[in-house]
């Protein structure tokens, strides 16, 4: 429950609201300090409660001063703090790969440093999100969802949608895949692979294939291929060789085995577009600065929308590049609340889950140091979720960093909450969200009702759910 | 028997002290001396070693400048990396690279070196073999040697080594530890041995099926480690345990080099694990004398490659191709520039894997100057791919043989 993490007895005040907050279900309005987690962060500064509850605008000013600096351009890097020069977010991350690979990873990696100052790339990047990819997307007030979160005193958050679905392919990772397009053609690569589960990422980099005129194959689980048969088929209309593949579990793990092993195998002519904020350094702070965009925008829209910042950010997570997209901008922005949402399948008490922050244990799979979910010798169990895109037994270093610094909280909900969450959006804003983002918005159903009145909740609504139709036709009588 | 005082041989300083003969050794000159045939000499061999090169070298102590050659520890049970093989209750230490042959027995004082008074020079002896009480050659079952040492001596004799690989546990694990004692007998110089990996991505289809195979079967790190402990004192090749990272990382670095340790494993490879990555695991694998091997690649840029081989334990790992594991229909014709340029920094022996699995590859990468050839996927189908293990088995040791006598 995420209602358990909202109050200690460090806020006297507000205990009882909280503890109301989880007795009923639909409870008196919470004060807007019981807003905050009480985070090791958050205890350090008692002070910053008080902030959360009513951002003043000189803090939000603050970090706008702090910003341009870094918002050079979309994608573009200045001044990272993290992760440190071996590619480590605390102890997570790193680079764990055949030595094979190591000098493609370090030529990556210096051509992304030199790219990020480079202003005719920046302005090539940007013309491309712009006029191909149709950036930037809205923020979205979810009218008739903060609607139906209201109390029965009329009190409640209020939710808005950054609206990732209306990019160009139906979700969040075109941006990546633009981007290190781009980058690939700069190394001279003109063989591109990559791994998808839900076919998102996939159909992405077929489509930046197309237009950049690169040789493209994707490697998707038989699984997946079967649950995603839409996705399918676009990428094969974009021109991409669709490579399914058999070994393990067949879904997004083992797709991802057999680019690393592709990839090792055609290093020298090859780019490999990883799809998720995951794998060996630097492939979890590229992607991240490729997808950071949508919490620039979410700060720049929220400002112009009502002054102020964000209270809560959620987002689904499975490797998590959506939400590291989103939250990335807001990390330093103590007041701002950053969840994300994993799969919990059939139950995290189950062995059918993706839950992997909630039950996995430190390992290190497809190149990086992370929570992974493995049994007590050190396999990696086959995950579980109804959707393909969260399949997936790890998660992006710099999520496990956020989590054990406790700046991020995780939580999951079920393959049957996110189906209720399918229905419901789609019924209620008109909008059919991705399964992956269902879960984002199933969450919604345990957080709202702990909320004070007022809160801006932003939803990173990451793609549509169109490819979901079909999955969902079998659970859902509608 | 004519003694030595050698006052250059000093009680360990390092900050642990396990075992009751430990020491530092200091020669005079580290220039190898010639050490032709010590693969099977035996103890006479090597007191005529001793005396016709070692002893020459330590006598001039006194007019040359004194260098600190290797450290070694030991105890008379277990062997340290490339320094010492116990021959019951006297050393023979073998120098890397075909150097000169000491045998040595500790005086009663010995002991008492490794009392506080750490710096205090011992009074050791080093005796000529006829002190010892007679042990037959090395090659005596359950006695192998590192594996540093076992490739730098068939180097000496200008022999290329026999690597085969196998995944534990495929079928299951009594054929695994049949499969190792055939391969011995079959004059496997290493044996290379996988711990089998749900997610094998530095792996072909082949060892990749062998692993689910193997996991499918029920192996676990513990089976696995349990049936090595009873059957490497048998064999008289060192193992060598090839396992990804996740693994080692489950159980903790030093829970697991010590395991391995226990089980007789005397080094590692870690695909996935990069020489930049390996620092904490070398140090533990060092302190359980466990020789981590790393590998170089044809990717791999000179700068690292140099680094890689400073590093390597044991051999240097050289990957015939970018790729994964699996056979190939002719070996990579870089493969010969690729030795020339490590052999070029390196006294250490080179074998060469992945893609290997014709009598005609590894006469070709002898040929080449390869110090060691590995064969993996070509050994795991002759298991995997027959009816039942005992026909596996059969099959195993006629490719083995033929493997093996294609070799020089």
């Amino acid at each position: 429950m995420a209602a358990s993490g909202i109050t200690t007895s460090s806020y006297p005040t507000t205990t009882a609201a909280a503890a109301a907050a989880a007795a009923s279900s639909r409870p008196a309005a919470p004060t807007r300090s019981a807003l905050r987690v009480p985070s090791a962060a958050v205890h350090r500064k008692r002070g910053s409660v008080a902030a959360a509850a009513m951002p003043p605008p000189k803090a939000v000013a603050g970090a706008e001063v702090a910003s341009p600096a870094t918002e050079r351009a979309n994608g573009a890097v200045a001044g990272l703090a993290r992760p440190d020069a071996m590619g480590r977010f605390g102890k997570f991350g790193g680079k764990y790969v055949p030595e094979t690979l190591m000098h493609a990873l370090t030529q990556l990696e210096a051509a992304f440093h030199a790219l990020a100052t480079d202003h005719e790339f920046q302005k090539e990047l940007d013309g491309i999100l712009k006029d191909y990819v149709g950036r930037e997307t809205p923020l979205y007030f979810a009218e008739r969802l903060t609607e139906h979160y209201k109390r029965a005193d009329g009190t409640g958050p209020m939710i808005y949608l950054k609206r990732e679905d209306l990019n160009h392919t139906g979700a969040h990772k075109i941006n990546n895949a633009v981007a290190q397009a781009l980058l690939a053609k700069r190394l001279g690569k003109e063989r591109i692979i990559a791994e998808t589960g839900a076919g998102q990422h996939g159909v992405a980099t077929a489509t930046v294939c197309a237009r950049f005129g690169m040789q493209c194959i994707i490697y998707m689980g038989a699984q997946d291929m079967e649950r995603q048969a839409l996705n399918v088929f676009r990428m094969r209309l974009l021109g991409a060789e669709v490579r399914a593949v058999h070994s393990g579990t067949a879904t997004l793990k083992d797709a991802t085995s057999e680019a690393i092993r592709d990839w090792v195998t055609n290093v020298e002519n090859t780019h490999y577009i990883l799809g998720s904020v995951a794998g060996p350094h630097p492939y979890p702070m590229m992607v991240r600065e490729f997808h950071k965009v949508i919490g620039k925008e979410t700060r720049r829209q929220a400002m112009d929308k009502w002054g102020g910042k964000p209270d809560v950010l959620v987002a689904c997570v499975g490797g998590g590049s959506n939400a590291m997209g989103l939250f990335h901008e807001f990390v330093d922005d103590q007041d701002v609340r950053l969840i994300g949402v994993e799969a919990a399948g059939h139950g995290v008490d189950t062995d059918k889950h993706a839950a992997t922050l909630t039950k996995g244990e430190v390992g290190v799979l497809h190149g990086s140091l992370s929570y992974l979910l493995q049994d007590d010798d050190g396999q990696v169990i086959e995950p579980h979720s109804i959707s393909a895109g969260l399949d997936y037994p790890g998660v992006g270093p710099e999520h496990s960093f956020l989590k054990d610094i406790g700046r991020a909280e995780y939580d999951s909900v079920t393959d049957q909450e996110a189906l209720d969450a399918f229905k419901r959006v789609s019924r209620l804003e008109g909008i059919i969200p991705a399964l992956e983002t269902s879960h984002a918005l199933a969450y919604l159903e345990k957080l709202c009702p702990t909320l004070p009145d007022g809160v801006r909740v932003v939803v990173n609504c990451s793609g549509r759910g169109d490819k979901d139709v079909h999955t969902a036709s079998k659970y859902l009588d509608v | 028997m004519e003694a030595l005082d050698l006052e250059a041989i000093l009680p360990w300083t390092g900050p642990e002290e396990p075992y009751p003969y430990t020491f530092y050794l200091r020669v005079l000159d580290a220039a190898p001396s010639t050490s032709k045939g010590i693969r099977d000499s035996s103890l006479q061999h090597a007191e005529q070693l001793v005396r016709s090169s070692c002893l020459s070298h330590l006598q001039k102590k006194q007019t040359r400048t004194c260098q600190l050659l290797h450290s070694y520890s030991v105890t008379p049970t277990y062997h340290k990396h490339n320094g010492f093989c116990d021959q019951g209750h006297s050393l023979i230490i073998v120098f890397p690279g075909g150097g000169p042959v000491v045998v040595a027995r500790p005086r009663r004082a010995a002991r008492l070196a490794m009392a506080p008074g750490r710096r205090a020079v011992t009074s050791m002896k080093i005796r000529a073999v006829a002190a010892a009480p007679a042990a037959p050659a090395p090659a005596r079952k359950g006695r192998c040697l590192p594996v540093s040492q076992t490739m730098s001596r068939l180097k000496a004799k200008g022999k290329t080594a026999f690597i085969p690989y196998i995944t534990a546990g495929d079928p299951d694990l009594a054929t695994t530890a049949e499969a190792l004692r055939l391969l011995d007998a079959c004059g496997a110089d290493v044996i290379e041995l996988g711990l089998p990996f749900s997610d094998p991505y530095a792996d072909g289809p082949v060892i990749q099926a062998s692993s689910a195979r193997a996991l499918a079967g029920g192996a676990t790190m513990d089976g696995v480690l349990e049936m090595l402990k009873e059957v490497t004192p048998e064999l008289s090749c060192p193992v060598v345990l090839f396992t990804y990272f996740n693994p080692i990382v489950r159980r903790g670095l030093a829970n697991f080099t010590a395991a391995a340790k226990e089980a007789g494993v005397h080094g590692l490879i870690v695909p996935d694990l990069p020489y930049v990555a390996a620092c904490t695991l070398r140090s533990e694998a060092m302190k359980n004398n466990l020789e981590l091997v790393l590998l170089t690649t044809p990717a791999t840029p000179e700068e690292r490659m140099k680094e890689i081989t400073k590093a390597s334990a044991g051999f240097i790992y050289l990957v015939s191709v970018n790729g994964v594991t699996g056979p190939r229909a002719t070996v990579n014709s870089r493969v010969q520039s690729l030795i020339q340029e490590i052999k070029q920094v390196t006294d250490k022996p080179v074998a060469v894997g992945f893609g290997i699995s014709k009598p005609e590859h590894v006469k070709q990468i002898a040929e080449w100057g390869a110090d060691g050839v590995i064969i993996g996927s070509a050994m795991v189908k002759q298991l995997g791919e027959a009816a039942s293990p005992k026909e596996g088995l059969k099959r195993l040791e006629a490719y083995a043989r033929s493997m093996k006598s294609a070799l020089p």
